[in-house]
């Protein structure tokens, strides 16, 4: 190997991360080449001086600062639920309301006809009965008659060719049921009094308003349960979304109270931990004391059995001094 | 609750923790918190080289940890999962846009060379000056801007082997590297390393 392939195993070799094989040919090398030697030790100071580094300890407020962040995090994400509702409930409710909305559109436009059908009747009807009006200017009571709604008072005017033709086209399309052909109509027309036709119309006319109130009638019956059906759809709505919400409070609320019982648990375990390592404090005192006063007692009984021998000591050296004086004697 | 009542007592390791916090057990949380913040603000503090920065780091490191805990998957070690979201908090934060502004002003008002060069220089100056006058603290400094001048790669090697004192496989791990790639990126990063700091060894 030259020297560029061992200074490449140089930083495995310093973690003694080399095979066997590799660590004995590099120490080889290392101890005839100089330069690879030198590079060696250079990079061996620089490792230890990186790793001389002290280890920096996080602040200690660190734990409360990320559940700050945590928490503001969470009250932004509550936030945005609280204002979008989630697509499970928001998709079901958009498609009623679109589905409500086109119920309500197909039925203001569903009989606009009957509407229009009768105004133009009536204006041809009047038109007819003004005509006569404007041909022979008749006196003031034949406008009052007009006014109170066709009564049955004989009109003495007769008819132009003309206006016969306008009766017989308004009566054409008019009445369906009118079941006569328009000959026949022509010979009735051609052969009844001015006095039978005018009752004539206003039999027709008042059958004609008789029947446009039925169908109004009928109308506004569907539109009232239409009506009445939308609002209790609404209704039910209404009761859900109430539903929903209080389901989401009751859900809150047993977090908070789960999390409170948790913590008071926690609380609860920690006291009776305090409790008793108290208890342990107080009995290991106890016990110190007793030991001090057996020590006590003991020193006393110890310092009272010096005093003992000390007299017996004396009273032995008195005797022996006894025996002394006697063995001189 | 039927979830235990004294949490204290079992033998929490990090899995088990883990297994806590995706089931919604917020004091778990809070055990794992002080267990690797020293470990996280330390890779912080010496890839930013800034102490509010890596307070800053570390607490966006554990947040990520909190909201992401639901992927984790058990397939590697949680402080090589950990280890891995911190360095890449660190690397992005290094090439955010604010952040290079702030260290381009910062070594402007340091010094007017460039970056490299105001380095060099430092080194330069000192190096004829004996060991002993060499603040200790100076010395620290400067081992810690010549780390931050590597690249990002080198800078995460260094620190996670030399600094932090994992083992090759461990790197291996928060890297996704197999050893060989551990092996040769280290000695890279050594190697020009030394070089940036050949005053200061001699």
């Amino acid at each position: 190997m030259n020297c560029r392939e061992i200074k490449n195993l140089l930083s495995d070799y310093v973690d003694n991360m080399l095979s066997h094989k590799e660590r004995d040919i590099v120490e080889k090398h290392l101890f005839t080449c100089k330069d690879c030697r030198d590079e060696y030790e250079s990079l061996k100071l620089c490792i230890d001086e990186i790793k001389s580094l002290e280890r920096v300890k996080a602040p200690l407020n660190i734990s409360e600062k990320i559940h700050e962040r945590l928490e503001s995090r969470t009250k932004i994400k509550l936030l945005i639920d609280k204002l979008f509702l989630p697509f499970y409930i928001k998709i079901p409710l958009e498609v009623a309301a679109l589905f409500l909305i086109a119920l309500l559109i197909k039925n203001i436009y569903k009989h606009p006809i009957p509407e229009i059908q009768i105004a133009t009747k009536a204006e041809k009807i009047e038109n007819i009965k003004k005509y006569p009006k404007e041909a022979f200017t008749e006196p003031e009571n034949e406008i009052s008659d007009e006014k109170t709604g066709y009564e049955n008072k004989p009109v003495e005017v007769a008819l132009k060719p003309i206006e016969k033709e306008a009766v017989l086209e308004e009566k054409m399309s008019k009445d369906i049921s009118f079941e006569k052909s328009k000959e026949d109509i022509i010979e009735e027309i051609k052969t009844e009094t001015p006095e039978e036709r005018k009752k004539r119309e206003n039999r027709e006319f008042l059958e004609m308003v008789k029947k446009n109130y039925k169908k109004f009638e009928s109308t506004a019956k569907d539109l009232k349960i239409k009506a009445d059906d939308l609002e209790a759809k609404a209704k039910e709505a209404e009761e859900k979304a109430k539903d929903l919400e209080t389901k989401a409070q009751k859900a809150e609320n047993e977090a908070l109270r789960i999390n409170a019982e948790v913590l008071s648990k926690e609380a609860d375990r920690l006291k009776a931990e305090i409790k008793e390592t108290e208890k342990k404090i107080a009995e290991i005192n106890e016990k110190q004391k007793k030991e001090k006063g057996e020590k006590l007692t003991l020193l006393t009984k110890y310092e009272e059995l010096e005093k003992e021998i000390q007299l017996t000591e004396n009273k032995l050296y008195e005797i022996a001094g006894k025996i002394n004086i006697y063995m001189d004697k | 609750m039927n979830r235990d009542s004294n949490p204290g007592n079992q033998i929490d390791n990090d899995e088990s923790l883990i297994e806590r916090i995706m089931s919604g057990d917020k004091l778990a949380f809070d055990i794992l918190v002080p267990r690797y913040k020293d470990k996280i603000f330390n890779l912080c503090y010496r890839f930013s080289g800034d102490y509010t920065e890596a307070d800053d780091l570390t607490q966006e490191t554990f947040i990520k940890v909190y909201l992401s805990v639901k992927h984790f998957r058990f397939e590697s070690s949680f402080s090589t999962w950990i280890y891995r979201i911190a360095i890449n908090v660190c690397k992005n934060r290094i090439n955010s846009l604010p952040y290079r502004f702030k260290r381009l002003t910062n070594s402007l008002s340091g010094s007017k060379d460039t970056e490299r060069e105001g380095l060099m220089n430092d080194v330069a100056d000192n190096s004829p000056a004996p060991d002993c006058e060499f603040e200790e603290k100076e010395r620290k400094k400067i081992i810690q801007k010549a780390i931050n001048k590597l690249p990002k790669d080198q800078m995460k090697m260094i620190i996670l082997r030399d600094i932090e004192g994992l083992s090759y496989e461990e790197i291996a791990g928060i890297t996704r590297c197999n050893l060989g790639t551990v092996k040769s990126k280290l000695a890279r990063a050594r190697f020009s390393l030394k070089e940036k700091l050949k005053g200061l060894i001699r």
